[in-house]
């Protein structure tokens, strides 16, 4: 009797002991199986790589954008650590290459990045560039790659398996904004000489921007491209003030027009109060290293920057953080870019480019609670709870279509005087 | 008529240096058999140096070009004794060679991107202050350019036509054998003409700095096709051919936007131009305008 149960006892207990371990491993199972639905549950780093033009043509914007990547990848860190979820999810800008604002160089920089297994490239800043990487490195390897500030339609347009994407506002924009500004300014039916720098951005920034101006009636007269590595600017300079314009439309660089300019001014017969230029020339310091008699008065719209309580408070923000660095008005699109991808990649629960390229999408347009970077810990709580996110951000709201583009962008109409950009006005574009 | 003469000036300008930076390809060729892909990166050192002076240490451009002309002319004897004559004393091949001086090229101008980084960098002269000649525009840039230009131009000449020199280095070039069976120090005179060859490009280098007004390492590299156009023109290996086609080359690029001729072509396409004008002149004269009559 005393054994029967004894032996039963243990009969039992065996079997309660088997029943427990396999409960123990359902749970354990059940936990790891689900991790894909419930983010958060599987240790991983999101490795991030920076393709800047530090040097070159667009050096003036390199340093500071990806100051602001990496102060987006510090805010998440931070957060996660807020949360102490740091041992589980966290973020590394692992790199950062030189492109020296050529597409050569941009690729090999991303081959560099593929080879420190990144997730994510976080650049470059011109289309060229951004589409060679794309089609090279980023779509072969998996890679999710977001550009801050390349703006050609032709990136959206890229069969990318949808792993490209642009934060910076598409030329597509800029062109009905400038086209808009112009008319307001001089008239809608305005005769125009327009000249851009002959590559992908310029020709196809050009090619937008006269479709709609002569959809809209204006005259279009002289048009002239240049190559920025031409030996002399003057026969371009001659040819560009050719005819009686009542303005002028320039697509290009400040550094290439630093050549240009002056060969405009030479001519004698070209003022910068009757041109209007790309958003890129929206630099101060590149402005006045040209010459006020080649950019006094400069007219121009570019996305909007430190016009809304966000971006001042962005502004405001980046400046006590890097105060070495100057602010170029395009830090927010670096900085978004990199909090996105974190937020993605978390709600995905993988740092897998395939994986988490859908959730950027998402993530960016909701629907779901709105989110700013000022309260990126509740965002990630929100994540952590299996809740859908909207994320706004600096730059704009994002919401990007499922081309990886900006749905709307905020422009700001400024004029360079005085060694100042002053913003006449602010419009919203969709 | 203004527009035309600005046109032929602008050519000239832009034609003086693709002149002194041709003569540079021409000299070794003729004397040495070797043509010389780094040039393009002894004109970038030149303006590279001319930015030390006049920038970094604040010189004015005058003491800034001479600086570049003296810094090149080091630099090309530099690699005369550690570069070139090492390879011919191993008695590398013209294809060695030719492969060698596109490698140095590479060499050079990685290091400048290293020590000078890619950033475009400006002389400190006042590019607008404008002269209006008899209606033809100029820059101060410009007419320093061309002053120099044309100084430079002339006093070459000179130094082949009229000094021991000048005509040591064409009996050299003419018959190198005959010229050190008669005595001729050639190894000196490979010297001289690496030296010539640095002046000549320092020259350029800081003429086509002050012309573009913004510059990177790929100045030189940017010029090398049309520095060969004209040399190819003028006729490989002939100094004063090298001169001519310079002069026609950078006047035939800017001629082609002349609006009189059906409107004048896009500048997009001067380069094109430079070529088709080549490939024409070579299919009336295959040796060059000057070919037969190297060096002299």
């Amino acid at each position: 009797m005393l054994r029967r149960p004894a032996s039963g006892w243990r009969r039992g207990g065996a079997i309660s002991l088997l029943s427990a371990v396999v409960a123990l491993a359902t749970i354990v199972t059940t936990a790891t199986a689900s991790g894909g639905a419930k983010p958060g549950q599987k240790p991983f780093q999101l490795k991030i790589g920076n393709i800047m033009p530090l040097t070159g043509d667009l050096s003036a914007f390199g340093p500071s954008l990806d100051a602001a990547a990496r102060l987006g990848a510090q805010l998440v860190n931070q957060a996660l650590k807020g949360d102490h979820l740091n041992s589980k999810f966290s973020v590394q800008i692992v790199d950062t290459q030189d492109d020296q604002s050529k597409i050569p160089p941009a690729v090999e920089a991303a081959q560099k990045l593929a080879s420190e297994n990144v997730n994510v490239i976080i650049g470059t800043l011109s289309s060229g560039s951004t589409i060679a990487v794309a089609q090279s490195v980023a779509i072969p390897k998996n890679i999710v790659e977001i550009t801050p500030t390349s703006s050609s339609p032709a990136i959206t347009a890229l069969k990318d398996n949808n792993l490209v994407f642009q934060m910076g506002p598409n030329d597509n924009f800029q062109a009905r904004e400038l086209a808009a500004t112009i008319a307001k300014q001089i008239g809608s039916h305005a005769l125009l000489n327009i000249g851009w720098r002959n590559d992908d951005y310029g020709n196809g920034a050009a090619a937008l921007f006269k479709t709609l101006w002569k959809k809209q009636g204006g005259k279009i007269g002289v048009t002239e491209s240049w190559d920025p590595n031409a030996p002399s600017f003057d026969s371009i300079a001659q040819k560009l003030v050719g005819g009686n314009p009542t303005a002028y439309m320039i697509f290009d660089f400040p550094q290439t027009f630093q050549k240009l300019g002056p060969a405009l001014v030479r001519t004698g017969k070209w003022s910068p109060k009757k041109t209007f230029v790309s958003a890129e020339f929206r630099d101060a310091n590149a402005l006045a290293a040209i010459g006020a008699p080649a950019t006094e008065g400069l007219r121009g719209v570019a996305a909007s920057n430190g016009t809304t309580p966000l971006q001042n408070a962005f502004t405001a923000y980046f400046k006590r953080m890097e105060p070495g660095k100057p602010a170029t008005g395009y830090e927010s699109f670096a900085f978004d870019s990199v909090i996105l991808a974190s937020l993605a990649a978390l709600q995905a629960d993988s740092p897998s480019g395939a994986t988490f390229a859908k959730d950027i999408e998402a993530v960016s347009n909701g629907p779901g609670k709105t989110f700013t970077y000022q309260h990126i810990a509740a965002a990630i709580k929100a994540i952590e709870a299996g809740t859908k996110i909207d994320f706004d951000g600096v730059s704009s709201p994002l919401d990007l279509s499922p081309q990886g583009a900006p749905n709307a962008e905020r422009y700001d109409v400024w004029t360079y005087t005085g060694g100042q950009i002053k913003v006449l006005s602010t419009q919203t574009i969709k | 008529m203004t527009e035309f003469l600005q046109l032929v000036v602008d050519g000239l300008i832009t034609g003086s240096i693709f002149a002194l930076a041709g003569i540079g390809v021409s000299l070794p060729y003729a004397i040495l058999r070797v043509v010389n892909f780094a040039q393009g990166e002894y004109v970038t050192y030149g303006a590279y140096c001319a930015v030390l002076v006049n920038i970094v240490w604040g010189g004015n451009i005058a003491l800034a070009t001479i600086a570049a002309i003296a810094g090149v002319a080091l630099l090309s004897v530099f690699l005369e004794f550690s570069f070139w004559r090492p390879m011919r004393n191993r008695r590398a091949g013209h294809f060695t060679m030719l492969l060698a001086s596109f490698g140095l090229s590479l060499v050079m101008r990685g290091v400048l991107f290293v020590i000078g980084s890619s950033n475009p960098r400006t002389y400190r002269v006042n590019v607008f202050q404008v002269y209006d000649i008899g209606g033809i525009r100029l820059s101060k840039s410009e007419l320093i350019a061309v002053i120099l230009g044309f100084v430079a131009i002339t006093l070459i000449g000179l130094l082949f036509a009229k000094t021991h020199t000048g005509r040591t280095m064409r009996a050299l070039a003419d018959d190198r054998s005959l010229a050190a069976v008669a005595g001729v120090n050639t190894d000196r005179l490979v010297v001289i003409t690496w030296i010539v060859t640095g002046v000549l490009a320092g020259l350029a280098g800081v003429l086509q700095g002050l012309l573009q007004n913004s510059f990177d390492p790929n100045m030189g590299g940017d010029l090398l096709l049309p520095v060969f156009a004209a040399v190819i023109l003028g006729g490989v290996g002939s100094a004063y051919g090298a001169l001519a086609g310079g002069l026609l080359i950078g006047v035939a690029m800017q001629l082609s936007t002349w609006s009189v001729l059906w409107g004048g072509l896009s500048p997009i396409w001067q380069q094109v131009v430079a070529f088709a004008a080549l490939v024409i002149a070579l299919l009336v004269r295959p040796q060059g305008l000057l070919g037969q009559a190297r060096l002299t």
